[in-house]
């Protein structure tokens, strides 16, 4: 495979005896953006656990940059560039924005300057006032800095767990633009959960279908979407849900 | 943010005319009283040592006594058995707080939740057992020791130095929560994954709040030792004691500093009037029942009580005003 920034290889995961990922393999180029889908419960999440490390996996392996990282803790992950945002954007509401960046910047060595705060904060479309504590933002402005505080570290490789979640659809349109803009311009390799199959279509490069733990169909969106065995486990999983 | 900007000449005044209060006091109040302020004053060094640790972090310790044991014990064994003056008695009790503490919490740091405290509460009750039976020679066993050397003499100048030393570690820990360690610290509490997703060692963070926590734990339970020239195991690995520097901490304002402080205050002018009504451990009940009722009305504790009437004071003041344009 030429020019892979990060994959994963055969990971398998279960609680106790129940199995949530099998044999679950997948890998991002610099600039792609990857889209994740599946239906609720599919262990899209789990495997972005996986990956950062908060799980270990019963077998398979990550590897980033070329290097099998494995066995390297969350925040060793991190500090080699690998960033992450979570499904429900939890700030810590007590903090001011300024605060938040200032936790950010300081998170670890070398420490970054207000600029690269702002620098963030412009490439995330944040436009509010530093001294708003961040627990009174709206979920978009909290997803932005959430963002902007992992675009200031100029990470390798961005996780995205249904970022578009709550968002209208002019939201969404702007989130795209952020998005695409990180990764052609700085290269980033981006894998992006979303289970609305539609709203992929318009952002993701390529797109994996995990279902019930098992990767069902890779491709291109269209060529995918299309496929009978994803909508099979889509529709059906719909019709319950 | 700079410091200059949160300590407004206003935060200065109040904590000037506070310490003038607190140093005028002995003036005005009988002995008794100092004596009950005196333990106030412990009571909050252990409730800050208790919230640097579990307020901040959410690792909920129960066997603090562990700690402020190994501190007490370890000077009074020092300057009792073995005569060593208490200038090196009580840094060397600290000393042995901060190793003793690390070496048993550090695989304890390791586990969350429930387990963490059950296994704190356990080192507590496993040191009581063993003092008795370990070297009573040593320990005084059961019974404990008596006249143990003392720091100062008298109500008055016992008042200044615990009110001093409350202050000197209230300040530090203030300052230490205004590093970015202090920051992520508080993070934890909020989501572990997330700080450590950040790029921060969160064992390190943990390590570093209990280094914290043991070393204020151990000055404390040294200097208490001093003041009340005895020990008595059976006070001390009490379950209700821990309760008291916990329920402190809870009720004042979990990882606030000041919080922990008011609390220790108004816990022990509680204890103090409910004695002549309640004279048994009855008492711990109305405790359990008054920290139930604000965890779940104010979970902030009392700070947040305080916070909320003096908005609303504003509030109305900025109300009446605005009115007063108008007509
Ligand atoms: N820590 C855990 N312990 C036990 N089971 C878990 C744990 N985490 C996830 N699971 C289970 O693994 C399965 C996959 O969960 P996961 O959160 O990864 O799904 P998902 O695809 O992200 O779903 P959603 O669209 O709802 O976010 C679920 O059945 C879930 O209950
Ligand atoms: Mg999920």
């Amino acid at each position: 495979m030429e020019n892979v920034l990060f994959s994963c290889e055969g990971i398998g995961l279960s609680f106790g005896n129940r199995p949530v990922l099998k044999d679950v393999s997948l890998h991002v180029a610099p600039g792609e953006i990857l889209g994740l889908v599946g239906p609720n419960g599919a262990g899209k999440t789990s495997l972005f656990e996986v990956f950062t490390g908060r799980y270990t996996p019963r077998s398979g392996r990550v590897c980033m940059k070329g290097t099998d990282i494995s066995s390297l803790s969350i925040h060793e992950r991190a500090r080699l560039g690998l960033a992450r945002t979570y499904q429900s954007p939890i700030v810590p509401s007590s903090m001011s924005v300024g605060d938040v960046f200032r936790a950010a910047r300081e998170a670890y060595r070398p420490f970054l300057s207000r600029f690269d705060a702002e620098w963030g904060a412009r490439h995330a479309h944040l436009h509010v006032p530093w001294d708003r504590p961040a627990g009174s933002l709206d979920t978009f402005d909290r997803r932005k800095l959430m963002l902007a505080c992992q675009f200031m570290r100029a990470p390798d490789v961005l996780l995205l767990d249904e970022p578009a979640s709550g968002l209208i659809n002019s939201e969404i349109d702007t989130l795209d633009i952020i998005i695409r803009h990180q990764a052609d311009e700085f290269g980033i390799g981006v894998i992006l959960i979303e289970h609305r199959l539609e709203l992929l279509t318009a952002i993701a490069d390529r797109v994996v279908v995990l279902d019930l733990g098992e990767v069902i169909a890779s491709g291109r969106p269209d060529e995918v979407f299309s496929n009978p065995r994803v909508k099979a486990a889509y529709f059906e999983d719909a019709g319950h849900g | 943010m700079t410091m200059a900007g949160i300590v407004t000449s206003r935060h200065l005044l109040l904590w000037l005319l506070f310490g003038a209060a607190m140093l005028a006091l002995p003036q005005f109040v009988s002995n008794g009283t100092i004596r009950i302020i005196i333990f106030a004053n412990f009571l909050a060094i252990f409730a800050m040592s208790w919230d640097f640790l579990s307020g901040k972090t959410g690792y909920v310790s129960f066997g603090h006594p562990f700690l402020i044991g190994i501190g007490a014990y370890a000077s009074a064994i020092l300057s009792y058995r073995f005569h060593v003056p208490l200038e090196f008695s009580i840094p060397l009790a600290v000393l042995a707080t901060l190793v003793g503490g690390t070496l048993f919490f550090l695989p304890a740091l390791r586990i969350k939740g429930t387990y963490f405290a059950l296994v704190t509460l356990a080192f507590m009750e496993l040191m009581y057992q063993l003092i008795q039976v370990v070297r009573p020679d040593l320990t005084g066993g059961t019974r404990g020791m008596s006249g143990i050397k003392t720091v100062l003499t008298g109500a008055a100048p016992n008042f200044y130095l615990s009110f001093m030393l409350m202050f000197v570690i209230a300040f530090s820990l203030w300052l230490l929560s205004r590093t970015r360690l202090g920051t992520a610290l508080d993070a934890i509490a909020m989501n572990e994954e997330a700080v450590s997703g950040s790029g921060l060692s969160t064992t390190r963070l943990k390590l570093f709040a209990f280094m914290v926590s043991a070393t204020v734990a151990g000055i404390g339970g040294a200097f208490y030792v001093h003041y009340l020239g005895s020990i008595a195991p059976r006070a001390l690995f009490d379950i209700n004691f821990v309760f008291t520097i916990i329920v402190s901490a809870l009720i004042g304002g979990a990882s606030t500093i000041v919080g922990p402080m008011i609390g220790a205050f108004f816990m022990t002018f509680l204890l103090e009037y409910l004695r002549p009504v309640l004279p048994g451990s009855e008492r711990y009940f109305v405790y359990g029942m008054i920290a139930l009722v604000l965890y779940v009305y104010k979970p902030k504790g009392i700070l947040a009580i305080l916070a909320d009437l003096r908005d609303g004071m504003r509030a109305q003041g900025t109300g009446r005003a605005q009115r007063g344009k108008a007509s």
